[in-house]
């Protein structure tokens, strides 16, 4: 009977250090996000090859929208912003000779945000602060 | 085993409260009805095509202004600063004073729930206040600077943050804006 329940205690305990293992590398890692969806709703394709001025676009439309700007970086164009608990990183990358690639990802208190809607309501402040037309990326 | 409707009510009621603690991600990003409002409160024009000089001159104002700056890029036009304060205004005299008169108060017995008043009104409550500058160039030939600058507070209760605010207050910008003209002109006669 002994033997039985320590069996039994010992595979719970495997279970749960599995279980352990997994919520880590979630936490750590965001492995339970589906990559390519989160990429689509996340990144717009702009017409400019004026990435220093894309990026101050971001800026300008981040404050009109109430967000705090906490970083800005020229060279690895990033902006980094804040609005009670919601938390906005967004990248200008250059894309061929005459596009940029601006990506968005938010957080909001301790998750990732995944609401497409939210990420398209942004991207149309962006749009209008341009007055260009974001494409979704291919 | 169902469980009773009543025994779930204080579960439910608790997650009620947790979901309606944050707006929605969506409702955080539409634009807000008073945004071009806010912009043109935040934001003042001036005749000039050197952005750089301008913001050099806006670093200047803040550490004027009592700012420690806190970040910098000449490239985006950005400049942002902090600082803390306390938001009492009443004088180490006039607290000397109040604590006086609480003192009074308490020793009156039946008057000392007012003396509790008194204190809270000599205890000091500390601010962060944080400033952001943006430049950029405007108009067709770029000889025209747009500089905005926003204000933000964020109390301190027991030492800890509460939830910051921007400062909406229109004499503030007025005064800061007026401050950087005077400042500009000075310079302009100088150079």
């Amino acid at each position: 009977m002994k033997t039985r329940f320590a069996v039994v205690g010992l595979w719970i305990s495997l279970g749960l250090l599995a279980a352990g293992c997994a919520g880590m590398n979630e936490r750590v890692l965001d492995s339970k996000t589906e990559t390519l969806r989160a990429r689509s709703i996340q990144t717009r394709v702009m017409d400019t090859a004026d990435r220093e001025r894309t990026l101050r676009d971001v800026i300008a439309t981040l404050s009109d929208l109430g967000f705090w700007v906490d970083k800005a970086d020229a060279t690895l164009g990033v902006v980094k912003a804040s609005k009670s608990g919601l938390t906005m990183t967004v990248t200008v990358s250059p894309r061929g000779t005459g596009q940029v690639v601006v990506r968005a990802n938010a957080q909001q208190q301790m998750s990732p945000v995944e609401d497409p809607e939210a990420y398209q309501r942004f991207f149309a402040a962006l749009e209008k602060a341009m007055f260009l037309t974001a494409h979704q990326v291919d | 085993m169902a469980r009773h409707p009543i025994k779930s009510a204080p579960i439910l009621l608790g997650l009620l409260l947790l979901t309606g603690c944050a707006a929605p991600a969506s409702q955080m990003l539409t634009s807000p009805e008073d945004m071009l409002a806010q912009r043109q409160l935040q934001t003042r024009h001036y005749e000039s095509a050197d952005e750089e000089r301008i913001l050099m001159t806006c670093t200047a104002l803040l550490q004027d202004m009592g700012f420690q700056i806190d970040e910098g890029t000449s490239r985006l036009g950005v400049v942002l600063g902090s600082k803390m304060r306390d938001a009492n205004s009443l004088t180490p005299g006039q607290r000397v004073a109040v604590g006086a008169a609480a003192l009074g108060l308490l020793a009156g017995g039946y008057t000392a729930p007012l003396a509790l008043l008194l204190v809270d009104k000599i205890q000091a409550k500390p601010v962060r206040i944080e400033v952001g500058v943006f430049t950029r160039k405007i108009g067709v030939d770029g000889d025209r600077i747009a500089v905005r600058i926003i204000f933000r507070e964020t109390g301190h209760t027991d030492g800890r943050p509460g939830p910051p605010h921007i400062i909406a207050d229109a004499t503030v910008y007025q005064e800061a804006f007026d401050r950087l003209s005077k400042a500009l002109a000075l310079e302009a006669r100088e150079s």
